[in-house]
């Protein structure tokens, strides 16, 4: 008669290892009596019975066993750390550091990651934008889109789709806002009155159904509120706006008018590619006079349109159904509307035309730091699992009494995780306190507030919580299954062939870190010299001391040559110029058209201009034909341009100048000027038409002398304020102006490299701590080749030269590695450097002289101990 | 030293009238011939390895028997601790009993 197996096997697992024949054989013996009393049946469902009445006691006495044991490991791993505290110290130090990396670099992935994701709706909303096909504009290195959208775009959207659920506009506002004396030039926005129901921006005060409904109204963040009317309930009461005719491309006239507060809004979180510190009401744009038709008109792109789709559409069949419409409605066959998800907003690059305060992020970048952090995390893993099987070879004795007593090999693992495991839990202890330390930097250095608020965080929590478990199984398990699998009669009589199957899979490991590490360095090298050649490249104008004012007053603007004029005669301008547009700054695309031998019309879209004379001396611009803009030549304000090279080149003429194009109105081409970057070097030069507009210009650009500039400064400021008293006096020097334009790639060479720095830093310590456990290993053997004559350089060699071979294995990873990721990286530039053999070669001789000064300290101390001592014991 | 809880209590007593044949079975049927109460095999195991650890029993491995399908018992024996645990619970129980009739209601 047998007892129910599944029912025998639980008790074997159960019951206490070593004894489990007690348990199982009572439980048969009683088995075998009620069998012969009540039948088997009966004595079946007796033995299950009992097993599952057993359970809980079961379940308890093992819970409180391990517990006991594991108050044992508690001990033994403490006593481990007290008693070698340089490996102890470098554990926690790497696993410290590797740790707060990765939690640095999780709160800039994780704020990268959450633009736009505040909205309820954000799944479902998307922005219209204009797409324009690849073939139009060569040059540039991906499709070109434009933000931008006419006014009507989205009610008609939402009229003839069903799918379309809702739409809302945003138009840019650049006006001021007075109250009484005190002038606030904030950025502001205009929104239809359905905005609250697709953006969930939290409104304080008013009501979100009415509070845009009417025209004249406004609602203003808190922080602009508190600035308005400190205190006072700002509620109902009124501010005066004003804004300067023709200024934004939503305004006709000058726009002078009372708007009263209709509502509070929470300030706008910095994770919104929406910034503004007030909305106008949609309705005020109509009310204005002389705005009436703005609103209906498709031939401006002046809006962002924003619906939300039902999800049952998906966006590309959408974009289908939409593909026509842009010629149906502009006669623009060049252009698509194509819908863009608000979660892709931040990561969307080239989109020109964005809103403003948009911060354009990278997902690339994104995606690279979020690789470092792991590799971080992954070295000071294999640092601490070389260490451990290093180290652990002294601790054979300890695994093996342990074996002998009875150890289950589960066992020992659990014994070797919860060390790991510890350690790390110590490790992400430090790493939260250095968090805290270099929060404040970090956050100075993104540019943006982050607070550690962990308990308050869950999504923190748990990362952290990850990260340890993580760090601890992945350090943890090489030498936990590497030393449990270790059998004790092999330990006790001293075999050579476990300590060389320990060897090799750490060489391994080192050969990896040092494959991490030519990685880095290469990847750093290369994103430098990559960001040096943008900075230093060559723009095809001079930036240095020009002086950039941005002029706002229509007035002002309107007495464009006076001003010049009076600037021109200050000490130390050189040259005064104005213009619509400066290098960097966006741009639209016209462009122009002209009619080929044949007759046929050849359209080429280029960007467009309005310049004043004297444009190209102020930017040193080089002429490759032909002439500039002069006051001598009557016609040309009206009946000239000037293409640049890219232009000039793409109509395939061969003698450009003197041939007519059609550009507002019918023009000759009067020179050719040099290529120079009108926008960031991360896109291609575009064709781009200049003609000559002596009024209603946006900039103020004068080439100033170097010396004594903050006079110089103070002249322009008191020579412009006279011109335009309603706006504070702005300017900017051009090259400032481009070393921001490149801040965002400048701050990622800086993060990269340091973070490099880091992870080369911890494989640098680790490697320290596993040759000085290696030189400790031989020391006899050191001891004897110096009795018997080894000189001391033979000795150095001797000890080093496996890390030198290592490091050469390591470059057949690590090259093709860097060589595909950095190519790809390089890939974001239109204007790239080549990757060359040394950026590689320097890599690799960093990683050696770093390897062989770390190791090289080692042997030398090892080669230098006298025999004596270390021959003495035997 | 700490009071004997009236499990305790209880297994120990039957181990001690069990003399020599004091194994899981055994225990469990004693205890349940004079008491009643059917103990789990998980619960007085763990009861025992309690009284184990705290000195009151020894471990003696047993002979294998057939019935058992070839197993071997582990054989409980009180130690001198054990018995004075004993003497001092009995100790306890009669001063605690004295004087009060043998029947209470």
């Amino acid at each position: 008669m047998r007892p129910p197996k599944y029912a025998e096997k639980i008790c074997n697992r159960l019951s206490r290892r070593g004894e489990e024949f007690s348990l199982v054989g009572d439980l048969q013996e009683e088995f075998c009596d009620l069998c012969s009393q009540k039948g088997v049946l009966s004595a079946k469902v007796w033995y299950w019975k009992q097993v599952f009445l057993s359970l809980p006691g079961f379940v308890f006495n093992s819970i409180f066993w391990s517990f006991i044991m594991f108050k044992n490991y508690l001990k033994i791993v403490l006593r481990n750390l007290k008693k070698n505290k340089i490996y102890t110290v470098i554990n926690l130090a790497g696993l410290a550091v590797g740790m707060t990396a990765f939690i640095l670099i999780f709160f800039h992935i994780r704020y990268e990651l959450s633009y736009d994701g505040f909205h309820e709706k954000g799944e479902r909303v998307y922005r219209i934008i204009r797409q324009y096909s690849r073939n139009v504009i060569k040059n540039t290195p991906e499709e070109l889109y434009i933000g931008g959208t006419p006014a009507p775009l989205a009610p008609y959207l939402v009229q003839t789709y069903p799918e379309v659920l809702a739409g809302t506009r945003v138009g840019e506002v650049n006006g001021i806002l007075r109250l009484e004396d005190s002038k606030f030039s904030q950025n502001g926005i205009f929104a239809d009155s359905n905005f609250f129901d697709i953006f969930s921006f939290k409104l304080l005060q008013g009501d979100a159904e009415r509070a845009l409904q009417t025209p004249f109204s406004i609602i203003l963040t808190r922080e602009l509120a508190k600035k308005c009317f400190g205190r006072e309930d700002p509620l109902g009461k009124m501010i005066h706006f004003y804004k300067q005719k023709n200024e934004s491309r939503s305004g006709q006239k000058n726009e002078d008018y009372d708007v009263q507060v209709t509502g509070i809004l929470e300030d706008v979180p910095s994770n919104s590619h929406l910034r503004f510190d007030y909305i106008l009401s949609f309705a005020t744009i109509t009310a204005t006079p002389g705005n009436a038709q703005l609103l209906e008109t498709w031939q401006r792109s002046d809006y962002y349109n924003y619906i939300e789709l039902d999800p049952q559409t998906g966006p590309d069949v959408f974009n289908e159904k939409i593909a026509a419409l842009a010629d149906q409605r502009r006669g623009q066959k060049i252009e698509t509307y194509v819908l863009q998800s608000l979660r892709d907003i931040h990561f969307k690059l080239g989109i020109l035309d964005e809103m403003p305060g948009n911060m354009v992020g990278d997902i690339k970048q994104v995606t690279f730091f979020s690789l470092i952090a792991f590799v971080i995390l992954l070295v000071a893993c294999i640092n601490y699992m070389n260490l451990a099987t290093a180290r652990f070879t002294r601790r054979l004795k300890e695994i093996g009494v342990r074996k002998v007593i009875g150890a289950h090999k589960s066992q020992l693992v659990r014994q070797f995780l919860t060390e790991s495991t510890l350690l790390s839990v110590f490790a992400v202890f430090l790493a939260l306190g250095m968090v805290g330390l270099l929060l404040p930097v970090f956050s100075r250095f993104v540019g943006r507030e982050i607070s550690l608020s962990l308990f308050n965080d869950p999504l923190i929590l748990s990362v952290l919580f990850g990260v340890v478990v993580f760090t601890g199984l992945i350090s943890g398990s090489y030498p936990a299954l590497f030393l449990s699998s270790i059998r004790p009669i092999s330990i006790f009589r001293g075999g050579s062939n476990l300590r060389l199957s320990g060897g090799r899979m750490r060489n391994m490991m080192v050969c990896l870190q040092f494959a991490v590490t030519i990685l880095l360095i290469t990847c750093t090298v290369v994103i430098s010299s990559q960001i040096r050649h943008v900075l230093h490249k060559d723009v095809g104008y001079d930036r240095e001391h020009v002086v950039v004012m941005p002029l706002r007053d229509e007035e002002a603007r309107n007495q464009g040559s006076i001003i010049l004029k009076e600037l021109r005669r200050l000490p130390n301008v050189q040259y005064a110029t104005s213009s619509e547009y400066i290098p960097l700054a966006v741009n639209n695309i016209p462009g122009f058209w002209y009619e080929d031998e044949s007759g046929d019309r050849q359209n080429i879209n280029a960007l467009e201009s309005g310049i004043n004379y004297d444009f190209f001396k102020v930017f040193k611009l080089k002429l490759l034909a032909g002439r500039t803009f002069s006051p001598e030549y009557q016609d040309d304000e009206k009946g000239t341009v000037i293409l640049n090279e890219t232009a000039a080149r793409k109509t395939g003429w061969k003698e450009p100048v003197g041939k007519m194009v059609h550009c507002m109105g019918y023009r000759r081409i009067i020179g050719v000027v040099k290529d120079f970057h009108h926008a960031s070097l991360h896109e291609g030069i575009q064709p781009m038409v200049l003609h000559l507009r002596p009024q209603g210009f946006a900039y103020v650009c004068v080439r100033i002398n170097p010396d004594n500039i903050p006079r110089t400064i103070s002249l322009l400021k008191k020579n412009v304020e006279k011109f335009s008293p309603h706006f504070a006096f702005e300017y900017y020097f051009q090259d400032d102006y481009f070393n921001m334009k490149y801040s965002a790639d400048q701050r990622f060479r800086i993060l990269f490299g340091s973070f490099s720095l880091l992870a080369v830093f911890i494989a640098c310590i680790g490697l320290f701590g596993l040759s000085s456990f290696v030189m400790e290993q031989r020391t006899k053997e050191i001891g004897i080749r110096k009795v018997l004559g080894a000189s001391l350089p033979g000795l150095i060699r001797l000890l080093s030269w496996k890390y030198i071979i290592l490091v050469v294995a390591a470059n057949a990873v690590a090259w093709p590695l860097a060589y595909i990721i950095m190519s790809r990286w390089l890939q974001n530039f239109a204007f790239r450097i080549d990757l060359e053999a040394w950026m590689f070669l320097l890599a690799s001789l960093i990683t050696l002289l770093i390897v062989m000064l770390t190791v090289s300290i080692q042997s030398f101390r090892a080669a230098r101990t006298d025999p004596v001592r270390s021959l003495r014991f035997e | 030293m700490k009071e004997l809880t009236l499990s305790q209590l209880t297994i120990l007593l039957a181990i001690l009238r069990l003399k020599d044949n004091a194994y899981g079975v055994t225990i469990r049927r004693q205890i349940h011939e004079v008491t009643g109460k059917a103990f789990p095999y998980g619960t007085l195991y763990s009861f025992l390895e309690l009284l184990h650890k705290k000195g009151y029993v020894e471990k003696f491995i047993g002979g294998p028997t057939k019935k058992r399908g070839g197993r071997r018992k582990i054989l409980y024996k009180p130690t001198k601790k054990g018995l004075e645990a004993l003497q001092a619970a009995q100790k306890l129980q009669k001063a605690l009993w004295r004087d009060i009739p043998e029947k209470v209601v």
